[in-house]
C-alpha cells in the first residue's frame, strides 16, 4: 500500500515537472539556509571553544572580597597549604602575590607588575620559556627572576640587545638575577606582562605577606559550584573572612550558552526561509488537488476511502519535502564550507544540523501537505467527477 | 440484488431546492440486466450515483444484498464500492499516469493484496477483454474502444456483484458501441453477471432484459 502511494506519488511529481522542480528549489533553499546557519553556529561555537580548551578547565581563583568586614584580615600563605588537606576536591595550589614596583635595567629607570608565584605556576598556566629556566621551589628566597614575554616590549628591555639570562636587574634596590625569558602565550596576561620570581623571595624582600589569589586546581569533572561553597565555608570558619571564589569553568559554560543561543538564533532567522519554503510546497500540493479532482473522484469510485486519498497527496507533500530537504542538506553543507574556507575555521558536517534537516523536512511536508490532502479527501465523488 | 423504495434527492441551490428523484421504486434481481433510459436531467445520473453509493438519498430507502445502505459510514461505504461495485463510465476515467494493466489492478490495491496477485489477476482480465497486448500502454495510447474495455476490466478485476455503466458507449462510435454491448450481454448471459446499464439508445435498451424509461424524476413506464 504504501509502495503504491510512493510509486504514484513519484509519478505525479514527475508528470508535473516544472512545478515540483520549482517547489524543490523553494524547499531546497529553506532547509538549506536552517542546516547552512545553524551548522555555522554550531562550527563557530567550536571554533571559539577551541581558543578555551587551552586553559585550565579544573581551576579555581580565590581571591580576598572587597568587603568591610576583611578590613582586618588576608589570606596567608598558610591558608593556601591548608586548603588541599581541608578541601578533597582541591588537589593542587599556587599562592600568588601581585604587586608593581620600579626596577632599574639597561641604565633606565621603569616601573612593572611583579608576580610571586610557585614553581607549579609553569605548567598549570601552560607556559613557555624563551630562554634559560623557570623558578624552581628550590630557589627558596633566592634572587631570581623571570621576564615575562610582553614585559620585554617595555623600553630598558626593548633598547637591549643580547641575552637576557645571568644579567642583574635592579628591583626597588635590590639586586636580582634574570634567569629566564618567556615565550609568547595568548591565556596568561599576568606573567606574560609581569616580572616574576619565588613567592618566598617577593614575601621576604618587598615585605608584602599577604596573597592575593590563590589558583586551585580541582580533581577532573568535580562540582565546581560544590568545590567554591566548600572555599568559601573554609575560609569563613578559619578567619571569618569572605572571598570571591571564580571557576574557569563558569565562563567556559557561559561561552558554551552564548554560542548556543546563537546559533538557536541563526536557526530561527533561517526558519523564515523554510517557512516560504513550505508554503510553496502547499502551493504546489493545492493545484495539484485541484487538478487531479477527477482522478480522486475516480479513486473513490473504486473504492479509496478519503483517508488512503489523503495519505496519497500526504506522501506526495512529504516526498516532494524530503527531496527537498536532501538538496538542502547538501546546499547548507556547502554554504557551511564555504564560511569555514573564508574565516579559515575547521570545518565538520554536524551530525546534528543533518538530523535537524531530515526532522524539519518531513515536519514541513506534513505540515504544509495536511491542508491539501485534507482537501482532496473531502471531496464530493461526484463533484470531483464531474470536474475536468 | 438491490431494491429502492419511495427514494427521493433533492439539491439545494441557495434558498432553491430543486427535486431530482421523486419517489423512485425499484427491484433489480440477481443476474439481471436492466437498462435505464431518459433525457438528460430526468435523473438517471442521479440514481446511478445512488445506486453506486456515491450519493446518498434525501429520503427514501435502498438496500444492496439485504444490507440497508443508510447505515454505513463513509468508509464502509468505499469498502463496499470496492468489493461489491463496478463502475463504467461514459468517459472510461482512467488515471492518466498508469499503464493499462495498472488501471484495472487498482481497485485492488485497496483490498491489500500483493503487487504480484494484482498483476496476473488484472492480465488475466484485460486478456477475456482481448487488449492484453496492449498492457503496458497508458491510456492516451489506446483508441476509445480500448479505453472502454480497459474500464471494464477494471469494473470487472474484483468480481463485483453488481455493475453500473453510465452511458458506456456515448464517446464511442457506432462500430465499436456495438461492440461495447455485445461484452456486456456476454458478460451478462455467460457469467450471470447483475448490470445496470444507462443508455440513449433505445436499440441498446431493447437489447436488455428489462428497460425503464425516466421522466423528471420518476420512472415513467415500467
Amino acid at each position: 500500500m504504501l509502495l503504491t502511494y510512493i510509486r504514484e506519488a513519484v509519478r505525479n511529481l514527475y508528470a508535473a515537472k516544472q512545478r515540483t522542480f520549482l517547489a524543490l528549489i523553494g524547499i531546497g533553499i529553506g532547509i538549506g539556509s536552517v542546516i547552512a546557519l545553524v551548522s555555522i553556529g554550531i562550527i563557530w561555537g567550536e571554533e571559539m571553544m577551541r581558543g578555551y580548551e587551552e586553559l585550565n578547565v579544573d581551576m579555581l581563583n580565590i581571591e580576598k572580597s572587597w568587603d568591610d568586614k576583611n578590613k582586618h584580615t588576608y589570606i596567608s600563605l598558610q591558608d593556601s597549604v591548608l586548603l588541599p588537606k581541608y578541601i578533597r576536591s582541591i588537589t593542587e595550589v599556587i599562592p600568588t602575590i601581585r604587586t608593581r614596583g620600579n626596577y632599574y635595567f639597561n641604565d633606565q629607570n621603569d616601573s612593572i607588575r611583579l608576580l610571586g608565584i610557585t614553581e607549579s605556576y609553569f605548567d598549570f598556566n601552560k607556559l613557555q620559556l624563551k630562554e634559560g629556566r623557570f623558578i624552581s621551589d628550590l630557589d627558596y628566597n633566592q634572587s631570581y627572576v623571570v621576564i615575562g614575554n610582553k614585559a620585554l616590549e617595555e623600553p630598558p628591555f626593548e633598547t637591549f640587545k643580547g641575552k637576557l639570562v645571568g644579567l642583574p636587574i635592579k628591583i626597588k634596590n635590590r639586586i636580582y638575577t634574570i634567569i629566564g625569558v618567556l615565550e609568547k602565550n595568548d591565556f596568561d596576561w599576568r606573567s606574560n606582562r609581569a616580572i616574576i620570581m619565588p613567592i618566598s623571595t617577593m614575601q621576604r624582600n618587598l615585605r608584602k605577606k599577604q596573597l592575593d589569589v590563590i589558583i586551585a586546581r580541582m580533581k577532573p569533572k568535580v562540582n565546581y559550584l560544590l568545590a567554591i561553597e566548600e572555599v568559601k565555608q573554609f575560609f569563613a570558619k578559619r578567619k571569618k573572612m569572605i572571598v570571591e571564589v571564580w571557576a574557569e569553568k563558569e565562563w567556559i559554560e557561559y561561552m558554551e550558552k552564548a554560542a548556543k543561543m546563537r546559533t538557536l538564533l541563526l536557526g530561527a532567522i533561517s526558519s523564515i526561509s523554510l517557512l516560504v519554503g513550505g508554503v510553496g510546497i502547499m502551493n504546489v500540493m493545492l493545484t495539484s488537488v485541484m487538478e487531479r479532482r477527477r482522478e480522486i473522484g475516480i479513486l473513490r469510485a473504486i473504492g479509496a476511502r478519503q483517508r488512503d486519498i489523503r495519505r496519497q497527496f500526504l506522501t506526495e507533500a512529504i516526498i516532494l519535502s524530503l527531496t527537498g530537504g536532501a538538496l538542502g542538506i547538501g546546499l547548507g553543507i556547502f554554504a557551511s564550507y564555504l564560511v569555514c574556507w573564508f574565516n579559515e575555521w575547521q570545518f565538520l558536517i554536524s551530525n546534528f544540523a543533518i538530523l535537524l534537516g531530515v526532522g524539519v523536512s518531513s515536519i514541513v511536508g506534513i505540515f504544509f501537505g495536511f491542508y491539501p490532502a485534507y482537501k482532496a479527501a473531502k471531496l464530493n465523488p461526484i463533484t470531483a467527477l464531474r470536474s475536468d | 440484488m438491490l431494491k429502492i423504495r419511495k427514494l427521493y434527492k433533492s439539491y439545494t441551490f441557495g434558498s432553491t431546492i430543486v427535486p431530482v428523484l421523486r419517489g423512485i421504486d425499484l427491484d433489480v434481481q440477481t443476474g439481471d440486466l436492466l437498462a435505464i433510459m431518459g433525457t438528460s436531467g430526468s435523473g438517471k445520473s442521479t440514481l446511478m450515483n445512488i445506486i453506486g453509493l456515491l450519493d446518498k438519498p434525501t429520503r427514501g430507502q435502498y438496500w444492496l444484498e439485504h444490507k440497508e445502505i443508510i447505515r454505513y459510514n463513509d468508509d464502509e461505504l468505499a469498502a463496499i464500492r470496492n468489493q461489491k461495485i463496478g463502475f463504467v463510465f461514459q468517459s472510461f476515467y482512467l488515471l492518466p499516469r498508469f499503464s493499462a494493466v495498472e488501471n484495472v489492478g487498482y481497485p485492488l490495491i485497496y483490498r491489500g493484496i500483493s503487487q504480484k496477485e494484482i498483476h496476473s489477476r488484472s492480465m488475466i482480465m484485460l486478456e477475456k477483454m482481448g487488449i492484453a497486448d496492449r498492457a503496458k500502454h497508458r491510456p492516451n495510447e489506446l483508441s476509445g474502444g480500448q479505453q472502454q474495455r480497459v474500464a471494464i476490466a477494471r469494473a470487472l478485476v474484483g468480481k463485483p456483484s453488481l455493475i453500473l455503466a453510465d452511458e458506456p458507449t456515448g464517446a464511442l462510435d457506432t462500430h465499436v458501441s456495438k461492440e461495447i454491448i455485445d461484452l456486456f450481454l456476454d458478460l451478462n448471459q455467460q457469467e450471470g453477471i447483475t448490470i445496470v446499464l444507462i443508455t440513449h439508445d433505445p436499440k441498446v435498451a431493447k437489447q436488455c432484459k428489462h428497460h425503464i424509461t425516466m421522466e423528471d424524476g420518476v420512472f415513467s413506464c415500467y
